[in-house]
């Protein structure tokens, strides 16, 4: 630990120096009555002084946990030698906000080799992954002569996750993958669901002879099926920009429906993409399984909005990412020109896509005055102007607002793709 | 006056602006005690020993108060802790300043060896203090 003198030292040693300098000189016994007592306070204090080896270690419990839960934090300390008094700092992020009535930091006694263990909660305010290092302490002896300060690192780490929009039914792109899963493919093939009867023809299976249809014609008619494949889904986040209140904003919006979708998607074993699109370009190949879903969840909680003024190119995307046949799910609050032109630009190149425009107007009110009315219905129609654009583009686009389900918005594109035109709900 | 000046550097040193106020205030108000004996014609007061644990306990609440400028969380233990220590000290105090106090009242004569002898005890005193502060 890092000792260092009080003020306290440096006076007390001052007035007793000064104090029987001074009844020397003056010959006046009452000024060294006065000093003494600061002499004997500096000698008892110096000479019971020691310099403590304090151990500081921190167990979180859970380790990973959803926003607005509450997570308990442990500090155990322990030190070989007496501290009269320890100050202890937690150095939590101001996402985890302290709740409960312990306090951090904290004042407390240690006594030699007598472990003490302190519990102070907090509320995962938002999602991240967040540190709770350093732990600062601060002791300080008897006669509060010395402090002794030390800056412990620590690894507890916690991973705090999106709350998960619920969602019952999922978007599927117009053509399916070659892999078995869950949806029905346009095909005709080995499956459940009935597509249609067809005369038998030589290398059919008897298995699949309509022996109804065979009895009605006085032919053998087979029936041919749809088989049940995965879909490629790429899941494209707009990073450019967002518009957020102290505590809430659309990336945070966006974060969680694409958490809901990914998980979704994976568990129907269909291949999931990530694309980061913004002042950083950063993505996740498609692929399936758990390991993958730990990835992209991982990858989501490193997700944040980076100024820049470059990007913004298409052309920059690995072709890997973006599969041909895939569906591509954008979660953009339509605020910057370059993923709205990147749209625009990925349904010319053929791509399916649709769009969840994660609405900046809660988050935006207009000004009191008439310019900044105006200025608002000026923006307002802006976007109404680019939803017609992408409306005309073939491209389902659908404003989904903070306090609206998700599935509420995906019911809505589910619609517009089944009649091609917008339903409302 | 002297006192005045005291009582104004005090709340300086305890109102956070500059610690060392602290230590000017109580040298302050030593140079005034001193003084009032020096008019007096008395070499120690019958109620010196008592002053100089009302300086410690000044001394003491005010450094404290100090330490409590940073908020820490809980702790009505550590303020009795605390309160305990102070009065322990003060306490000690009283009695180092008392000893000192009937020292000082002994007929022990005067001359250059005695003044010899208080400037080498002074000096061992400091060095020692320097010495345990080194260490």
């Amino acid at each position: 630990m890092r000792q260092a003198a009080t003020p306290k030292l440096a006076a007390y040693a001052t007035l007793a120096a000064v104090g029987l300098l001074a009844a020397l000189v003056f010959g006046q016994a009452g000024l060294a009555v006065l000093a003494a007592p600061f002499l004997a306070i500096l000698v008892a204090g110096l000479a019971a002084a020691r310099k403590p080896s304090i151990h500081a270690g921190i167990q979180l419990e859970p380790d990973r946990a959803l926003e607005g839960d509450t997570l308990r934090v442990e500090i155990a300390l322990d030190s070989d030698v007496p501290v009269e008094a320890l100050e202890v700092f937690v150095a939590a992020a101001p996402e985890l906000e302290q709740i409960g009535e312990k306090r951090n930091p904290f004042s407390t006694r240690l006594l030699a080799n007598q472990p003490l263990r302190y519990q102070i909660e907090l509320r995962c305010a938002r999602w991240g992954t967040f540190r709770l290092s350093p732990v600062v302490l601060r002791a300080r002896d008897r006669f509060g002569l010395f402090v002794h300060e030390q800056t412990i690192e620590t690894e507890a780490t916690i991973k705090v996750y999106p709350r998960e929009e619920a969602l019952r039914a999922l978007l599927y792109p117009r053509e399916t993958g070659l892999f078995a899963g869950d949806v029905v493919s346009g095909q005709r093939g080995d499956g459940l669901e009935f597509a249609d009867l067809r005369p038998f023809a030589p290398g059919d299976r008897l298995r699949r002879v309509n022996w109804r249809a065979t009895a009605r014609r006085g032919e053998l008619w087979v029936a041919e099926l749809h088989p049940e494949r995965n879909a490629d889904v790429v899941i494209f986040l707009d990073t450019f920009a967002e518009a957020r209140r102290a505590d809430r904003g659309t990336l945070d919006q966006a974060l969680s429906a694409a958490f809901a979708l990914v998980r979704r998607h994976l568990a129907h074993r269909d291949r999931v993409g990530l694309i980061s699109f913004g002042g950083v370009l950063d993505w996740v190949v498609p692929g399936t399984g758990l390991s993958l879903l730990y990835r992209i969840v991982d990858w989501l909680l490193e997700t944040a909005v980076v100024m820049s003024h470059a990007g913004g190119e298409i052309g920059a995307i690995p072709s890997r990412i973006l599969p041909p046949k895939a569906l591509v799910v954008a979660l953009s609050p339509l605020l910057d020109e370059r993923a709205t032109h990147a749209l625009l630009d990925l349904r010319a190149r053929g791509f399916d896509v649709v769009i969840l425009e994660v609405s900046p107007l809660p988050f935006v009110a207009a000004g009191h005055d008439e310019l900044d009315r105006l200025a608002h219905r000026l923006w307002m129609l802006e976007r109404a102007r680019l939803r017609a654009l992408y409306l005309d583009a073939g491209v389902p686009i659908v404003e989904w607002r903070e306090g609206v389900p998700l599935a509420a918005a995906i019911q809505v594109v589910t619609e517009f793709r089944r009649h091609g035109r917008h339903a409302h709900v | 006056m002297v006192g005045l000046l005291a009582a104004g550097t005090f709340l300086v040193g305890i109102s956070g602006f500059h610690d060392s106020a602290l230590a000017s205030a109580l040298a302050l108000l030593g140079v005034e005690y001193g003084t009032f004996l020096y008019l007096s014609g008395e070499n120690t007061g019958r109620a010196t020993a008592v002053y100089a644990a009302w300086f410690v306990l000044a001394a003491e609440l005010a450094y404290w108060s100090l330490e409590l400028r940073t908020p820490v969380g809980d702790a009505s233990s550590a303020l009795r802790r605390r309160a305990a220590s102070v009065s322990a000290t003060v306490l000690g105090a009283f009695v180092v300043a008392g000893v000192v106090a009937l020292a000082a009242r002994l007929r022990a004569g005067s001359g250059f060896a005695l003044e010899i002898t208080g400037a080498v005890a002074l000096t061992a005193a400091l060095l020692l203090v320097a010495r345990l502060a080194k260490r």
